[in-house]
């Protein structure tokens, strides 16, 4: 079930690096904000985690902008069919 | 005599030599070869192995132990019970290195972890019990295949000692298991924070700086040691004049310039433009 789901996932793409370069704030200041380690933040921008509702709406509390400009969902397959 | 711990002392020689060589000798001989696999990822490499050999390293220590209780390896002339306690020893330090292996994730409350090493650290338990099964399956199934050729099954005649060093074991790989698997799963422990990184950069960029900086002061100093010395010998200013005046250059004289006349000498061996400069 989670294989078949995985396969039509659609990959999630995200603007954390960027928008943190921006702000001039550290993996570890950015950590420190949202709440989490900073190992996790670098996970998070290389794509290798997705995270959840709640730190989604942490980080874009920091970034002062909506979580769909931070999170970008590209096309899954099944969205190119329909 | 010898001939009882040499079989021991070569297993762990060759385990402990193969995890120091991974973790000391490995990064410098990747760098020695230029692999291509150490460009922009310096420590990922040799802490890969650092992470697989650990988990290599705790079965053969577990190996090692059950292989040195009473009756179940029978060598000739060679007796391993002795070795039962440093084994012991050996697999439980081997034992402490894994479970702290990565900031000890798999033994963290969860107060200490954020939601992406918690959700880490949960896949890791059904992972490691679902192991640790089919390990057992598989030591059993073997054992159960040994037995068959022969008339009976001898399960009770095992040494009591041998059982319980043997559930001791199990018990242990039941507990370490979840380190071991997150230690081979995602073997990448603390990776360079980019602060360092950029801090590194930085004190190259000065240190080569300042090293460019000191050979431009080196140069300088020499020079003035080199007029110093020359001042010193009454070589100074008198005898760049004479020399420019026998060349037929312009002097100064008491403010002036004057041009200097050419010497006999000179007018018969007259100077070259090129040599000039």
């Amino acid at each position: 079930m989670t294989g078949r789901r995985s396969a039509t996932e659609a990959p999630l793409l995200n603007r954390i690096a960027e928008l943190r370069e921006r702000a001039k704030l550290s993996r570890l200041e950015l950590a420190e904000l949202v709440g989490v380690n900073s190992q996790t933040i670098g996970y998070l921008e290389r794509g290798e985690y997705n995270p959840s509702l709640a730190l989604a709406f942490r980080l874009s509390d920091v970034f002062s902008l909506p979580v769909e400009k931070i999170f970008i969902r590209t096309r899954s397959r099944q969205g190119r069919r329909a | 005599m010898n001939a009882q711990w040499l079989p021991y002392a070569v297993v762990v020689g060759t385990a402990v030599l193969a995890f120091l060589f991974n973790m000391v000798a490995s990064p410098r001989l990747m760098r020695a070869l230029n692999s291509p696999v150490e460009v922009n990822a310096p420590l990922r490499r040799p802490r890969i192995i650092a992470g697989k050999s650990l988990v290599t390293i705790w079965f053969v220590s577990a190996a090692l132990y059950l292989a040195t209780l009473p009756q179940v390896l029978e060598l000739p002339s060679v007796d391993l019970d002795g070795w039962s306690l440093p084994a012991l020893v050996f697999m439980l330090l081997i034992s402490f290195s894994a479970t702290t292996y990565k900031r000890s994730l798999a033994q963290q409350v969860e107060e200490q972890l954020d939601e992406r090493e918690l959700a880490a650290r949960n896949g890791l338990y059904p992972l490691a019990h679902q192991t640790v099964l089919t390990f057992a399956s598989v030591l059993f199934v073997i054992f159960f295949i040994l037995q068959v050729g022969q008339d009976e099954i001898t399960l009770g005649t095992i040494n009591s000692e041998t059982a319980l060093g043997a559930a001791f074991t199990l018990l242990f790989f039941f507990w370490v298991t979840p380190s071991l698997v997150h230690a081979w799963r995602d073997p990448v422990p603390d990776e360079v924070s980019e602060e360092m990184r950029r801090a590194l950069k930085d004190a190259k960029g000065e240190l080569r700086r300042e090293l460019r900086g000191l050979s431009i002061e080196i140069d300088a100093a020499g020079a003035e040691v080199k007029h110093e010395i020359r001042k010193s010998m009454g070589l100074g200013k008198t005898s760049n004049k004479k020399k420019r005046s026998a060349r037929g250059l312009k002097v100064a004289v008491n403010g002036r310039l004057v041009k200097g006349a050419p010497t006999a000498k000179k007018r018969a061996n007259p100077v070259k433009k090129g040599k000039r400069s």
